[in-house]
């Protein structure tokens, strides 16, 4: 379950004449990494892309590599749009529903150019429908993350100089546009009044204070994360100091986790439900890393109540996304718990 | 123990082959097997064959025939069905084979003489009835009901196949009527949490008190727990008692029981509902944490989990754990400010900290439905609040036996997932979406009055039948009472039952699956009514109840459009049992039901406006008065803990119009001095009718002036309180920018915080330009004259037609986030007709540097007001121009008096 450092040498999605290759049309840099490696080599049989709907000229170098895919091979094209969640769901059913998508032994995901809402929501759904194949994940980090480390440290002095205002650290991210719910990533909710929302906190206070808004819950519990890459503590230390700002008078609680360290965080929120999950209602928004909408997956895999709040930004903006190519990540999914049972049961 | 996983099934096929070639030989050798059974020793078998049957345990070291050799040797050379048809011990008539165990044939058989039917173990492990006997002797000492005892033993002889007989001992048992545990599980699901409770109380106690008289059972498979269920009474029977349990020591046997208790539980939980509900929530803490110790070997037999049944110890300290856990993890805000009801944890404290603004609590708190508009922080979620039934607090706003309030926090998102349904309503998606709302209500209900039971104690005259019939009449089979449980229990199965059927309906609704629910009946207001009248004639402490259905901030996006107009069709059924009061934030609510008939006020519901309940006409009126004492109070309680209660002892109070004149003539000017927003007379104006805003600002007062509850009362600086007044108007400002949404404006789209401070910059540009410079130089006064301020807190519209659909959004969007105020209409000077205003909120006023009193009004046109909707710069630019060119010709609006708040 863990991710692992992988050697992109080594990629060879035709190992398995059936396995399926997934992989999302975005502008980043690491974007292009994995599917260009299986351009350059040998590709598989069964191709599906996921599209970004209203990008415009955002999104030119997702829109050249799937022209490049589609006059090699046969692509299965979907579109994605946050707003959209449940045509996505419903075209994913129709495009996987072919027989020789249904009849892939494994899925190669390439999660790289993938929202955290799009990975929850693509993994939810094939999970759901294919519980018993295999599930491979490629992950390529990037080299530098917005905010830039320089901006970072000297926010963090203004902080100290008690000069920072709440309107500077709001101006560095888009507002948030709204706040996502799903049919399936909506949980059940039972108690009459309390609610505890768990936040893994990034750097963007607008969509931390959304999802805030949008439950009004009776505990916060902000869950932070240090990364991998360099000064990674003060990106934790920044990511603490803006969350100063969400909460008003509730309860709170912080915590720090590994980013790469799914079974981590999937520990600490099992011991939040095991301690709060009996009498509130269980909230989660994956606002940050990637491997956190992972482990909210897995987390929501084994308590199906709980439910997924995703505040999307206003737009993703070119000049704020990561830049360059780091490691590149390979992690396969454990099996469903009791999935099969569900299914037959309900 | 049967074999239940693969690799045990492997190693049994492994054997079968094995054990091939002695079959083989006997097969050809039929003269053995009546040799080899009567002598009780595999003597006549070839050497070879010796080593794989003390292998497999069918021979001792020494040759003799164990009791598993010697079952194993019947199983396969036994003729068990010629005793079918024939008669054992002249009593009982055999008519077949009803199951076969690991050691034993079992017969369904009928008294020959009695109407009475009985099953008949007959094994060849032993032949002696002397063992039976015993063990027979000892269950019946037990006298426990769930198991099946032997009624009688007797030798029997069953036919080899190939001539001769062996001997062996038929036990009678009464035959019992139920499912094994493993059809129940092929069959019944998804099972609820009551199956487990019963499972652990009645198979755990008995097995419990089986051991403890060392007796076991040896055989506690799927097969030999029957269990009869009758919609949520559970009946568990143990059957096939007095295994031989051949040569194994206590412990094992201890051992081998209880992995068989173990193994059957797992299969139960495995078909618990899985789809939207984990175990533990399903279960529920105190059960979960049982079955947890099970699983963990933190109960290891049956003596420890009789304890564990017994005196609730794991869960006293998992409760112990939690409350440690919390209090190690979560910082709890120590201010005495706090106001939203969800910020505090204990609802005693809340409770005590509920001040209502008396004439409007007191209408709200009479039956009958209405719906309550007003601003953020302006107090609706704590008057809703206090109307419900809230059992662990210590104290009840409204009688509980008059008034019985449900509360749903719709903010929390229970409605939220129906939005996607708002494309596609039909009459048949909102007739399934009325069920589901009745089912939350009921469940809800239910809920709530559970928690009352545990809280006040046991209530022993509730009409159990009578409830049992409204569930019987109205849902499906699995949604019923559980009579043989204690009254929380039966409510908290009940509740339960209700949930799985709401997980379903949701399922159904959003076209998943389609399961009985569909076919159940179309629940509407007529079964809620009934539902209540229903409670109402069950509990006697309910006789006169009222129900108060409470829907909190159900405004969208919290309860989408398609869930408010399902919800109108309740509040509109004119009934005596229950009422449906809703809270909103302005624009954000649809009064129409689903065939888009309008709901009217008050012929169906009374329609409350916080903001316009505490408005105030005249500056001098006593109602000015009520309202700041109302607020005074408001604080004092906060204060409890001080020196002083009086908040003016800690904010200055001047008299007022000093104050106030003396802050406007600074503002615009007049005064080299720095306009101070601080005194009380300024700062509870400043909150806006809003009792959050207050409390903010009196919280960030306090605490940059140092004041604790220890501190000597003295007036904090007023610099210092000017300082945080700024401070919070600001943060109010750009906070806005993080609303989440957009707004389409001039077709474009924006981000819709930031249209929005856009906005009432504008207006704060133009209202500081007429404060600096239209003012009106009056009479003078000692020798100087006194100027007249243009104050400008509100835009009067001359004619209401918005002429686009973007600046109708932009206007909702500015009441609905409490920008601009528009509960109240004007009567123009002019030409007498009635025109809307609106006021912006003065919280903002310190942040822009304007007035907070609504002396002026900025007129426009309805095209005016269009555009300012949607350009305000350059709306407000043009104004401006047009107002300087007004200026430099000399022509001045006169002012007028408003003066309100």
């Amino acid at each position: 379950m863990e991710p692992t450092p992988f050697d992109l040498d080594k990629l060879d999605l035709t190992r398995h004449s059936d396995d399926l290759f997934i992989f999302a049309c975005g502008f980043e840099d690491r974007a292009q990494i994995i599917p260009e490696h299986v351009l350059n080599g040998r590709f598989p049989r069964t191709v599906v892309a996921i599209t970004y709907e209203n990008t415009g000229n955002a999104n030119l170098k997702g829109s050249a590599l799937l022209k490049r895919f589609k006059q090699v091979c046969c692509v299965q094209e979907i579109k994605f749009s946050p707003r959209s969640a449940e045509r996505f769901i419903s075209d994913c059913a129709n495009v996987f529903d072919v027989r020789s998508l249904a009849l892939a032994k494994s899925f190669q995901i390439d999660i790289s150019a993938m929202s955290q809402f799009l990975v929850m929501l693509l993994l939810r759904f094939l999970r759901g429908e294919f519980f018993n194949r295999e599930f491979h994940l490629f992950y390529v980090a990037a080299k530098a993350y917005y905010p830039p480390t320089t901006k970072i440290k000297l926010l963090l002095a203004k902080h100290e100089r008690a000069e920072l205002r709440m309107s500077e650290i709001l101006s560095m991210d888009e507002p948030a546009a709204d706040v996502m719910f799903e049919n399936m990533l909506a949980g059940s909710f039972h108690r009459i009044d309390k609610s505890c929302l768990m936040i893994f906190c990034g750097y963007e206070l607008n969509r931390s204070l959304a999802a805030y808004n949008s439950i009004n819950p009776t505990r916060v519990v902000f869950i932070h994360s240090v990364g991998t890459v360099k000064d990674a503590e003060f990106r934790a230390k920044y990511s603490k100091m803006i969350h100063e700002f969400v909460g008003g008078g509730v309860s709170k609680a912080t915590e720090t986790v590994c980013t790469m360290n799914i079974g981590e965080q999937i520990s600490l929120l099992r011991e939040y439900y095991h301690y709060l999950g009996g009498d509130h209602d269980m909230v989660l928004a994956p606002v940050h890393s990637k491997m956190e909408a992972i482990a909210a997956l897995l987390f929501v895999e084994e308590f199906p109540d709980v439910q997924v709040v995703f505040p999307v930004p206003v737009s993703y903006s070119l000049s704020k996304a990561a830049k360059g190519v780091g490691e590149v990540y390979s992690i396969k999914l454990p099996p469903i718990p009791g999935l099969r049972l569900a299914r037959e049961g309900n | 123990m049967g074999s239940s996983s693969i690799p045990e099934l492997a190693a049994d096929l492994a054997e079968q082959e094995r054990l091939e070639p002695i079959l083989e030989w006997l097969d050809k050798h039929p003269a053995a097997v009546t040799q080899i059974l009567d002598a009780g020793e595999w003597g006549c078998l070839h050497a070879q064959f010796a080593e794989i049957l003390g292998l497999r345990g069918f021979s001792e070291g020494d040759g003799s025939l164990t009791p598993c050799g010697r079952v194993w040797l019947a199983k396969n050379y036994c003729d068990f069905e010629a005793l079918c048809g024939q008669e054992l011990n002249q009593i009982y008539f055999i008519e077949g084979i009803c199951g076969e165990g690991r050691w034993s044939i079992v017969y369904q058989a009928r008294h020959k003489l009695l109407p009475i039917k009985f099953a008949l173990k007959v094994s060849t492990a032993r032949d002696s009835v002397q063992h039976v006997l015993e063990q027979t002797n000892a269950l019946y000492r037990l006298s426990c009901e769930e198991l099946v005892m032997p009624q009688d033993v007797f030798p029997v002889s069953v036919p080899l196949v190939d001539g001769g007989a062996v001997s062996a001992v038929c036990v009678a048992f009464p035959f019992i009527e139920g499912e094994t545990i493993r059809e129940f599980c092929r069959t019944k699901r998804p099972l609820s949490s009551n199956i487990v409770r019963e499972y652990l109380d009645q198979v755990g106690r008995t097995l419990g008190a089986m051991h403890a008289h060392g007796q076991y059972h040896g055989d506690l498979n799927e097969h030999n727990i029957l269990l009869q269920a009758h919609g949520e009474n559970f009946n568990f029977k143990i059957v096939d008692l007095v295994n031989p349990n051949p040569d194994l020591d206590e412990h094992t046997r201890e051992r081998i029981d209880f992995t068989d208790f173990k193994e059957n539980l797992g299969r139960l939980l495995a078909l618990m509902p899985r789809k939207r509900i984990s175990t533990q929530k399903h279960l529920g803490d105190k059960l979960y944490v049982m079955v947890k110790a099970l699983f963990s070997n933190q109960i290891a037999d049956f003596a420890s989990l009789v304890h564990a049944l017994q005196n609730d110890r794991l869960y006293k300290a998992f409760e112990r754990q939690k409350a440690e856990f919390i209090s190690a993890k979560f910082s709890e805000h120590s201010s005495q400010f706090r106001l939203r009801h969800e910020e505090f944890s204990d609802i005693s404290v809340a409770r005590s900290y509920f001040v209502p603004f008396v004439k409007i609590f007191e209408r709200l708190a009479k039956f009958g439905s209405a719906i309550i508009e007003g601003h953020r922080g302006s107090g609706k979620s704590s008057y809703l609040a206090a109307l419900a039934f809230q059992p662990s607090a210590n104290k009840h706003i409204v009688d509980p036996t008059q008034k019985f309030g449900v509360f749903f926090a719709c903010r929390q998102g229970e409605f939220k997932i129906f939005r996607a349904l708002s494309d596609r309503a039909n009459r048949s998606i909102l007739a399934e979406l009325k069920t589901l709302i009745v089912t939350k209500v009921i469940r809800k209900t239910i809920r709530t009055v559970r928690a009352g039971i545990s809280e006040v104690g046991a209530i022993s005259d509730l009409d159990f039948n009578r409830i049992s019939n409204f569930f019987t009449s109205h849902y499906p089979p699995g949604v019923t009472i559980n009579f043989r449980r204690s009254i929380p229990e039966s409510i908290r199965d009940l509740e339960e039952a209700l949930m799985r059927y709401e997980v379903g309906l949701v399922d159904v609704i959003f076209r998943k699956t389609n399961r009985d629910v569909e076919a159940a009946n179309v629940l509407n207001e007529t079964v809620l009514i009934e539902f209540f009248s229903t409670l109402r004639e069950s509990m006697p402490v309910f006789a006169t109840t009222q129900f108060f259905v409470l829907f909190d901030d159900a405004g969208e996006p919290n309860v989408p459009k398609i869930v408010q107009k399902v919800v109108n069709e309740l509040l509109r059924a004119s009934n005596h049992v229950y009422c449906i009061k809703l809270s909103t934030e302005k624009r954000s609510y649809l009064f129409e039901d689903s065939d888009g008939k309008k709901i009217e006020a008050p012929h169906d519901y009374e329609y409350f406006d916080l903001g316009y309940d505490m408005l105030i006409k005249d500056s001098d009126s006593s109602a000015r008065t009520a309202l700041k004492s109302y607020f005074e109070e408001f604080l004092r309680l906060r204060l409890s803990e001080y020196r002083s209660q009086s908040i003016q002892a800690y904010l200055d109070s001047k008299p007022e119009a000093r104050t106030i004149e003396t802050l406007i003539g600074r503002l615009a000017g007049r005064d080299s001095k720095p306009a101070l927003y601080s005194g009380w007379d300024v700062i509870w104006q400043i909150a806006d009718r809003t009792p959050r805003q207050l409390i903010e600002i009196v919280e960030g007062i306090f605490e940059a002036g140092g004041i604790s509850e220890k501190s000597e009362v003295a007036v904090i600086d007023p610099k210092v309180q000017d300082r945080v007044v700024r401070g919070y108007s600001e943060r109010k400002l750009r906070i806005l920018r993080s609303l989440p949404g957009f707004i389409k404006v001039n077709t474009k789209k924006r981000p819709l915080g930031i249209h929005l401070e856009e906005v009432i910059i504008s207006f704060g540009r133009y209202s500081r330009y007429c404060l600096m410079n239209k003012g009106v130089d009056r009479a003078e006064r000692k020798g100087r004259p006194v100027r007249k301020f243009h104050e400008v807190l509100a835009i009067e519209i001359d004619n209401q037609i918005l002429q686009s659909p973007d600046s109708v959004a932009v206007l909702d969007a500015l009441v609905r986030f409490a920008i601009f105020d528009d509960s109240r209409r004007t009567n123009s000077l002019d030409d007498g007709m009635s025109k809307g205003i609106y006021v912006l909120n003065r919280v903002f006023c310190p942040a822009l540097q304007i007035s907070f009193r609504r002396v002026n009004h900025w007129r426009l046109s309805g095209t005016r007001f269009n555009a300012f909707l949607t350009s305000p710069y350059q709306a407000v630019h043009k104004a401006l121009q047009d107002a300087q060119k007004q200026s430099k010709g000399g022509e001045d609006n006169a002012p007028e008096s408003f003066l309100d708040i």
